[in-house]
């Protein structure tokens, strides 16, 4: 006995006209169900496209398939999630029929899907709470951040810590010193935490399987699949291990894909800079400047994935098999222990990476460029690091920077942490100056530019070797720097050309 | 109470909190949208509420509860809390179980916008009174009344919000009794 699934009448009407067009050729009837073909043409099924290839009739009943479908999508979306929801209906009504004595019972989950997950709203729901989540981060915690801040000023202020060798004491507690630049770097640890805190209680409550399916639809339509969603969400906390997560992928085109538009996703890394900048030019505008550069990294990865996919690696987007968990009540100790362990992270890179570089940046900016003996870097003009800035700057000038942010940019490729304590040793203030300093020197618009070059510039040096790994050519590394670069210098002089007609100048 | 009334009931009250939140969004993306990018353009000061004054504190007096924030981000979060209850309102009328489902998210996030609201507004006071711990004078003057945050649609709405409660806790009445 064989039974077929009944659909909707429109759907049925859309079948039979592409069956009429199967029927027209008998070396397709005499060996396939037409009525199934129909339907896994309505699905754009790509294994029965090409079977189909060798009928004489292909490009008619490509052109009647495509006709139906379009018009089905037009009015119904997504083709394919309409057919397998209809199924779904069928055997839920099946069930309901076979199985006796209870009630198909819904599950919390279930009901909740029902509104999260929702054709219109799921989208909207995700951007509230994504926009919920970047306030957390950047408004509460600033409280936190300042005393930390406080902190290492103090500490650096203190006479009996000091050794009595000046070329030491300057290094480690002067204006430009060190303390002063990891205090700027560490002010920013709360922040961090705050955001793994917001990103655990996501994915332990369900909700993060939830973005990612919610987002397919649109992805799929923007040449990505919705398992890129996990890599770039991972990437607002960090590039790195965001790279590796793209191992989750399948298919090999979409998996590089998802590694190339990554470091775009703005990392905790560049939100201390950011996060600096914003508050400094915007004041309580900073937590919407901060989500207009999430928006901005986001729609510059779209962008890129689509230019990616039709001119570098072509083809169609693999399929999307996704098991959704139950929601679950996230425990305060998982979600504090999480947090932890992420951005205890932070710690370890500022010992193994920023303070090496914070170092460097000193010893440079205390070596007299020519005779390259130490002055102190109370003449950081006459610099080392002046005249490697100085190289740069006329390619930057266009966009009103001066050697310093020039300096603390490319410095920030060592690791993003390093840009603020660069720009605080670079301009001689304390963190608590840093703002009023920079106030001084640059319009909000050439800030605004300024954080979009750091948004969009090279990736760290260890998401650099993440990309390499997962990558495994170097080509796709270089390929990675080139076009960020690039990108982010004309995104800054695009946002300075139009901000200045528009008179934010 | 018969179940269809109960429903129509709930779905008009979600539907004039679907429209306080949208009243509102709107016009937070309108005022945030010309302060941010169009500053040219000069809109008269909107007060759509009710006016708190605190007789001899001139600080205190004037404040329009809720307060409408320039904040075009803010308010494009409001709309979309509005466009889920209006759907909550729109399943209600139908009483179908999406209904709930609705209301539940709904509340949900309310309560977090509140919450959120709540956290900003209490940052905002550590961040100026914080140098007390070692002794210090605070630098400037805060007060919770007239905090920005304080009094924002957010956290006056979700206050109307909490008779829905009452909705949520009904979640096996629904599903026996609504479609599905």
């Amino acid at each position: 006995m064989s039974a077929i699934i009944l659909y909707s009448k429109e759907i049925e009407e859309s079948i039979r006209r592409i069956e009429r067009t199967l029927k027209r050729d008998p070396t397709i009837t005499s060996k396939y169900n037409t009525r199934w073909l129909a339907i896994k043409l309505l699905e754009e099924d790509e294994e029965v496209i090409s079977r189909l290839k060798e009928s004489s009739l292909f490009n008619d009943i490509i052109k009647v398939s495509e006709e139906e479908r379009s018009k089905l999508s037009a009015k119904y979306g997504d083709v394919e999630v309409l057919l397998a929801d209809m199924r779904y209906k069928v055997i839920e009504g099946i069930v309901r029929r076979v199985v006796k004595g209870r009630k198909v019972a819904y599950t919390l989950s279930d009901l909740l899907d029902k509104a999260i997950l929702d054709r219109i709203l799921g989208i909207p729901i995700f951007l509230i709470i994504l926009w919920t989540m970047f306030q957390f981060t950047t408004l509460v915690s600033a409280p936190l951040c300042d005393l930390v801040g406080d902190f290492f000023a103090w500490l650096a202020s203190q006479e009996w810590l000091h050794t009595g060798n000046d070329v030491v004491d300057s290094l480690l507690f002067g204006d430009y010193g060190v303390i002063n630049g990891i205090g700027t770097v560490l002010s920013f640890t709360p922040l961090i935490f705050f955001l793994y805190f917001a990103l655990s209680i996501l994915e332990d409550s369900g909700y993060m399987a939830r973005a990612a399916f919610v987002m397919d639809k649109i992805m799929r339509k923007l040449g990505l699949t919705g398992r890129t969603i996990f890599s770039m969400i991972l990437g607002f906390g960090c590039n790195i291990p965001a790279v590796y997560s793209t191992r989750a992928i399948p298919y090999e085109e979409d998996r590089l894909i998802a590694i190339l538009i990554n470091p775009l996703m703005l990392c905790s890394a560049r939100l201390t800079a950011l996060a600096l900048l914003a508050s400094t030019f915007f004041g309580e505008m900073a937590g919407d400047i901060i989500f207009s550069l999430y928006v901005l990294g986001i729609f510059l990865a779209i962008i890129l994935a689509i230019i990616f996919r039709r001119s570098i690696f072509g083809g169609k987007v693999s399929p999307f098999i996704l098991e959704l968990p139950d929601y679950q009540k996230p425990t305060f100790t998982s979600v504090l222990l999480h947090m932890w362990w992420r951005g205890s992270l932070f710690f370890r890179k500022a010992l193994i990476v920023i303070v090496p570089g914070l170092l460097l940046i000193q010893v440079l900016g205390s070596i007299e460029y020519g005779t390259f003996t130490w002055v102190g870097s109370q003449h950081i003009e006459s610099s080392v690091l002046a005249a490697i800035g100085r190289l740069f700057s006329p390619i930057f000038s266009p966009l009103g920077w001066d050697w310093r942010l020039v300096v603390a940019a490319i410095f920030g490729f060592i690791a993003k942490e390093i840009i603020i304590g660069a720009t605080a040793m670079l301009y001689g203030a304390s963190e608590e100056e840093l703002p009023s300093v920079l106030r001084g020197i640059y319009t909000p618009l050439q800030a605004y530019a300024y954080m979009v070059f750091i948004l969009v510039y090279v990736p760290c040096i260890v998401t650099i070797a993440a990309i390499k790994h997962e990558a495994v050519h170097w080509k796709w590394v270089l390929f990675t720097i080139a076009y960020e670069v690039i990108l982010a210098y004309l995104l800054a002089l695009l946002v300075t050309t139009i901000g200045s007609l528009l008179g934010f100048g | 109470m018969e179940f269809e009334k109960y429903c129509k009931i709930w779905g008009i009250y979600s539907a004039i909190i679907a429209l306080l939140y949208l009243t509102y969004g709107v016009l937070e993306v309108v005022y945030g949208m010309t302060s941010w990018w169009l500053p040219w353009i000069e809109l008269p000061e909107i007060r759509l509420g009710i006016t708190l004054s605190v007789p001899g504190d001139e600080e205190m007096l004037n404040i329009c509860v809720p307060k409408i924030i320039a904040d075009p981000f803010a308010g494009l979060v409001l709309v979309f809390v509005s466009m889920i209850f209006m759907k909550a309102s729109i399943n209600l009328f139908r009483t179908k179980v999406d209904g709930w489902s609705f209301i539940t998210v709904g509340l949900l996030l309310s309560g977090v916008l509140f919450t959120l609201n709540i956290l900003i507004v209490l940052a905002d006071g550590a961040d100026v009174y914080y140098p007390m711990l070692w002794g210090e004078v605070p630098e400037e003057e805060w007060n919770i009344l007239t905090d920005e945050w304080m009094f924002n649609p957010m956290m006056v709405i979700f206050m109307i919000t909490i008779p829905l409660i009452k909705v949520y806790k009904e979640k096996e009445e629904f599903l026996s009794k609504a479609k599905t």
